[in-house]
């Protein structure tokens, strides 16, 4: 009766491994456009697999795990970034926001490979020795040691479904969307903001292109999917890539509110706090 | 004055006296009485989760004792769990049925149904389940577990609305319902 296991999704049909000693599952997600094809399962250690339906095997899976995915989310810190099914987003357990390029076309073999794009830490603006009022963190090497931060709970992303129609467009720099990360604040902080992170797509491509140095603390060193990727990058009017929404008590979740008949147009954030707050933020300076 | 407090110590007997409820309940008969929620209004106490749907502008609340819905126009419903009353660990739209699958803290695993505010199918997981989604356009959800592995389930109906999540077989009906889809 079980479907698909651990062993399974990354094609080790003949494996050993028992279900006692295999990740948990934190996210199964349809692919955007093939739902009835393809689902991502996201694993507690950060493994990632894109598994067929039809055909029962994994499609594509990632070759490595930079850290794990924090379990008791519920599926909330894996998110695909709008209707392409070409990008996922996904939150870890070190506080790192990093999106996924996700192969389109899946031959019968070999299995393809979920490579990363870009990260970032949205909690970093609070971090690091030298922070900036307008939250650019100088997360380099020269700093000392690097900070800590919490897990990243949840997320919410939203986008443009081909990346073709930027949400604002000043000066080349178009926004394509957002993501809304509940957590990753820095380790011993008093406070745990919801973040905005705005990101914009990059018409370069290749490896770690349109990434901003400033929030890289470790350089990509897969190979980026071809094509457009997404990168977090600073768009706001005053350059600051992150924006932290008012704090009324501990975050529990958030949501992006789009436009109607928009929907990679964000006009606010919703974000739950303990007690049963519940605040919608205007957004509409991203736009 | 031994009279007035003769008559004291009665009225005091009196005001003390147990009602003797069993007979009460004989004397009156069986009573048919069906306590149910009809509408809740105010604060969501013990939220623990959101969902967001854009189509319609639907905010979906996970809450202890089922999910909260807030609607654009400032209707508000509370579509109840009949069981699994304990915090909710996520909430989410199914998309092209006008559902929402809700899962709990302790595994419950509650299928609400938009139009009828009513639970469909309401199951208690065997396995610890850390994440569920429900498949668009289709009555089968698939579950996470924590022992990695991925299961699907279906809603099947039960008599008075008293629906179950059945584990399906990956072979059978629910590949010829995928492979319908995917034409």
């Amino acid at each position: 009766m079980c479907t698909v296991t651990h062993a399974a999704a990354f094609g080790r049909i003949d494996s050993s491994e028992s279900t006692s000693n295999a990740p948990a599952v934190v996210a199964i997600k349809p692919q955007p456009g093939a739902e009835s094809t393809n689902i991502l399962i996201a694993y507690e250690d950060g493994s990632m697999s894109l598994w067929d339906l039809h055909a029962r095997r994994p499609a594509a899976t990632t070759r490595v795990k930079l850290c794990g995915i924090f379990a008791e989310s519920g599926g909330g810190c894996v998110q695909w970034l709008g209707a392409s099914g070409r990008s996922v987003v996904v939150a870890h357990d070190d506080g790192r926001l990093v999106t996924y390029g996700v192969p389109t076309v899946y031959p019968k073999a070999p299995v393809l490979a979920i490579v990363v794009t870009s990260q970032c830490f949205p909690g970093g603006s609070e971090g690091g020795g030298n922070c900036t009022m307008d939250g650019n963190a100088e997360l380099t090497e020269e700093d000392g040691p690097a900070p800590a931060f919490e897990p990243l709970r949840r997320i919410c992303a939203v986008a443009s479904g081909r990346f073709v129609s930027p949400v604002r467009s000043d000066g080349g720099a178009s926004v394509q969307g957002a993501v809304l990360c509940v957590g990753g604040e820095v380790v011993g902080a008093g406070m745990d903001p919801a973040r905005a992170v705005p990101f914009k797509v990059s018409e370069s491509g290749g490896e770690s292109a349109g990434l901003n140095p400033s929030l890289v603390r470790t350089a990509v060193s897969a190979p980026s999917a071809p094509g457009s990727a997404p990168s977090f990058a600073p768009v706001g009017p005053d350059a600051s890539p992150m924006h932290s929404l008012p704090w009324f008590g501990p975050v529990l979740d958030g949501v992006l509110i789009t436009r109607v008949g928009r929907p990679e147009c964000v006009t606010a954030a919703c974000v739950l706090s303990e007690g049963g707050q519940i605040h919608v933020h205007d957004l509409r300076s991203l736009g | 004055m031994f009279k007035l407090t003769k008559l004291t110590k009665a009225v005091t007997e009196a005001l003390n006296a147990v009602p003797n409820v069993d007979e009460l309940a004989k004397s009156m008969g069986a009573m048919e009485v069906d306590p149910r929620v009809v509408s809740e209004h105010g604060g969501v106490h013990s939220a623990t989760c959101l969902a967001y749907e854009p189509t319609q502008r639907i905010l979906a609340v996970g809450v202890d004792t089922g999910v909260k819905i807030i609607c654009a126009d400032g209707a508000e419903a509370l579509l109840a769990t009949p069981t699994h009353v304990e915090p909710a660990r996520s909430v989410e739209f199914i998309a092209g049925v006008g559902r929402i699958v809700r899962l709990s803290s302790e595994s419950g695993i509650d299928v609400l149904d938009l139009h009828s505010q009513r639970c469909l199918a309401s199951t208690r997981w065997m396995k610890d389940a850390t994440c569920v989604v429900g498949l668009r356009d289709s009555p089968f959800v698939m579950v996470g577990e924590s022992t990695g592995c991925v299961r699907v389930a279906a809603v099947q109906h039960g008599p008075d609305g008293a629906g179950t999540l059945a584990p399906r077989s990956y072979k059978g009906e629910f590949i010829c319902f995928i492979s319908r889809m995917g034409n």
